[in-house]
């Protein structure tokens, strides 16, 4: 395994860490539907997170710890904010997970493939307009 | 579907009557290589996905102008996918394909085929070797996945 390839799974799992961070801020934000949505994101990317924890230690890499927090651009007040940083978690996820793509080959690269897609439709959820290269 | 030899001037000429993909194919092998090479192939493939969803777009706008203002935006990002490709759309001479008898309908199509695409895309990119074309074909399949849920979301 390349050092790029662990290099983008590193990436992919502090995108990860911010997002399960970001989620826990816009769950106290936002409501009803939206509140269904951000538990449901939050859950995804919790899952992801573990499993690139897995990859990573299963190449005998570095497992960086997640930080105690992450920029989030601003405060989170309110649930346009929330709903904002919702957009922006999941759009910069998509490049991270086209990054993963790049490094690695059969499932590993469908999987990242499929978690880009999932990230970026998450996005248009929250509102974002479709993009011809999401990120 | 692939051009493989050096093309004839006549064979270039009907390749590009026949579409893109195969004048792709064709120019792909002025450098004296005899057969396109795998990304090549991956690439004419996505870019004959690409025009067939153009078309598509086409032929729905035309039948239900009102439809435009949220078809166009995804309309231009497939053009987008194809010029990513290497490719330019073409202007077909055919009445092109058909379309849903509603608009309702006609959206549902297009978010079907959305939705076979951004499956395609996720195949593709596992063809690939260049990591260039295997970030464009995540980013295209992340895209078309987009396409998909903004149509049955009722928003572009």
């Amino acid at each position: 395994m390349s050092d790029q390839a662990i290099d983008n799974l590193t990436q992919a799992l502090e995108g990860e860490y911010a997002a399960t961070y970001a989620y826990g801020l816009i769950g106290a934000r936002v409501s009803g539907g939206a509140l269904t949505r951000a538990r449901q994101a939050l859950s995804s990317h919790r899952q992801a997170r573990d499993e690139l924890r897995f990859d990573l230690a299963a190449l005998q890499a570095t497992v960086p710890p997640p930080a105690a927090a992450y920029d989030t651009g601003g405060p989170i007040d309110t649930a346009a904010q929330a709903t904002a940083l919702a957009v922006q978690t999941e759009l910069r996820l998509v490049r991270n997970w086209a990054a993963v793509a790049t490094t690695s080959a059969g499932p590993s690269r469908d999987r990242a493939v499929r978690h880009a897609q999932e990230c970026a439709t998450r996005a248009v959820t929250w509102g974002s307009p479709s993009q011809a290269f999401p990120g | 579907m692939l051009v493989t030899g050096l093309p004839s001037r006549r064979g270039v000429l009907q390749a590009a009557a026949a579409g893109p993909l195969l004048l792709l194919a064709a120019c792909s092998s002025d450098g004296g290589e005899q057969t396109p090479d795998a990304d090549d192939a991956v690439r004419s493939d996505v870019s004959a996905s690409e025009q067939r969803l153009l078309a598509r777009y086409d032929a729905t706008i035309a039948a239900f102008p009102a439809l435009a203002g949220k078809l166009q935006p995804i309309r231009d990002q497939h053009a987008e996918h194809l010029a990513a490709m290497g490719s330019q759309p073409t202007n077909r001479d055919d009445n092109g394909p058909a379309v849903g008898k509603t608009p309702a309908g006609a959206i549902s199509d297009l978010t079907a085929a959305e939705r076979s695409a951004a499956t395609e895309r996720v195949k593709a990119s596992g063809q690939a070797s260049s990591a260039e074309l295997i970030w464009n074909l995540a980013l295209i399949a992340a895209s078309e996945s987009q396409h998909a849920t903004a149509l049955a979301r009722g928003s572009a």
